[in-house]
């Protein structure tokens, strides 16, 4: 609906990609609403699901590569292999318990704006059941090869990526700069969550 | 209007520099220093201190007060919810207007004018249902539009992530605030001040248990995660972005060096 909006401000051929930019978030965010607040699912259930739409639609390694900062040049190849590897199942397992709490949401694209070259703002809401005012999404989608990637989700005003990289810049600098010391806590943070894998998620 | 605009960044730089004289020496390399200024959080070891006492407060009451309190039916929480809103209405304004945002200042006493009387003294939102919807503004975000500083991330004891600009703001807005005046009268403005501080505190603490269990589940560095979030959100506010346009975060392209196109991002650089 705002894409009329958007089609009349901007040449055609930059409209059609913002176009498909919303569009695939709004199919996206639908999709995942309805993935992961199903109530009573099983941890293992979610993650799993969880796992296969961050796959899908985001851009794991440049996200990996954004939250290590300035640390990322200083990092063996193996490091960053294992770092990567981490991380992902650090975000999975953290990301899809946010999910808990939710359920009967409606998610919609309110707006989409240009960023640069292939690189689109998405503006959107997730509507509550309870009434409470919506919360506001933003999603910094990159085109690649005519596909959508996304590399940062900004939640009230708060980026993802951002949050991630100055807690992570925060370990490293605490473990005298080496990045084995974020490694390590990672390791037992993923270890300490992947035991909850067991467990029944509970729906609020 | 020039006077409290002077004033205002005067105590905030004063602040600013009061609580310099406190910091740690920052670094001297070049990259280590810019991550040190964007941090800016040169009172960390004693930040970290305070920050620590304050979860020890929040698990033995805050928490406890606020888990409690969503006990009561949640129609009745939102109320007095609203209400609270209702009675930040002159401090909402008069910052609007000290912002310049007429068109804000005008859907903030819309609001304001129809809650008070359809809501029932506040007790609902009637105006959000008519497109009139709420918006926070206090002196702190007034001072940062006038281009005052922030200043270093300041941990509170008891009242938690602050800085010196926003520190100034809650002064100020406390004389902003008519009630306080009513309350003056009857010698009873400290009463005011705590009663009112800790209705405000349990319903904002009970608004987000469950988020904040999640993020300090998730969290490897809860201090680190808490200041990101706090300076975030304030900037987000400042700049009215309550939209979700227009939002900041890593730019994909430009910052090639930060975060890199994805055919450049191999593993093996």
């Amino acid at each position: 609906m705002t894409l009329g909006l958007v089609l009349s401000v901007s040449p055609l051929r930059a409209a059609d990609s913002l176009d498909a930019a919303g569009a695939f978030i709004q199919d996206f965010g639908d999709r995942a609403v309805n993935a992961l607040t199903e109530e009573g699912l099983a941890t293992k259930v979610l993650r799993a699901r969880f796992r296969d739409l961050y796959d899908e639609g985001f851009d794991a390694k440049a996200i990996s590569r954004f939250v290590l900062g300035r640390y990322w040049k200083k990092t063996t190849k193996d490091e960053r292999t294992e770092f990567m590897a981490l991380f992902n199942k650090f975000v999975i397992q953290t990301y899809s318990a946010k999910f808990r709490h939710y359920s009967g949401e409606t998610f919609e694209v309110t707006g989409t704006q240009p960023e640069g070259n292939n690189v689109f703002i998405v503006a959107s809401r997730v509507l509550q059941p309870s009434g409470d005012p919506p919360i506001t999404l933003s999603w910094r989608v990159s085109k690649t090869n005519g596909s959508y990637r996304i590399y940062d989700i900004t939640v009230e005003g708060v980026s993802m990526a951002i949050t991630q990289r100055s807690e992570f810049s925060s370990v490293i600098r605490n473990g005298g700069g080496k990045i084995a010391a974020l490694i390590d806590a990672l390791r037992d943070k993923t270890t300490k969550l992947a035991s909850k894998e067991d467990e029944t998620a509970n729906t609020n | 209007m020039n006077v409290l605009r002077f004033t205002g960044h005067l105590a905030s730089i004063a602040l600013i520099a009061f609580f310099a004289a406190a910091c740690t020496t920052p670094p001297e390399d070049p990259e280590a220093l810019a991550e040190y200024q964007e941090i800016n959080d040169p009172l960390e070891p004693m930040n970290r201190k305070f920050f620590a006492f304050n979860r020890g407060l929040d698990t033995v009451l805050f928490k406890p007060l606020a888990k409690a309190y969503v006990y009561i039916p949640k129609p009745a929480r939102d109320s007095i919810h609203n209400m609270i809103n209702n009675v930040k209405t002159p401090v909402n304004l008069a910052n609007d207007i000290l912002q310049g945002e007429l068109e804000r200042a005008a859907t903030t006493l819309g609001r304001f004018l129809i809650n008070t009387t359809i809501g029932i003294g506040g007790m609902f939102d009637v105006a959000k249902h008519m497109g009139l919807e709420r918006h926070n503004e206090d002196f702190g975000q007034t001072l940062a539009v006038w281009g005052s500083p922030t200043g270093p991330y300041i941990v509170i004891p008891v009242l938690g992530p602050s800085s010196p600009r926003a520190i100034v703001g809650t002064v100020a807005d406390s004389f902003l605030d008519p009630l306080t005046y009513v309350f003056e009268n009857q010698d009873a403005e400290l009463e005011y001040m705590l009663v009112r501080g800790g209705i405000e505190g349990i319903d904002e603490r009970s608004r987000v248990l469950d988020v904040l269990d999640d993020i300090e589940e998730s969290s490897l560095d809860f201090y680190a995660t808490i200041r990101s979030l706090y300076r975030q959100r304030r900037e987000a506010e400042i700049l009215n972005r309550e939209d979700g346009a227009d939002v900041p975060g890593p730019s994909f392209m430009t910052e090639a060096d930060d975060f890199p196109s994805p055919d450049k991002a191999s593993l093996v650089q």
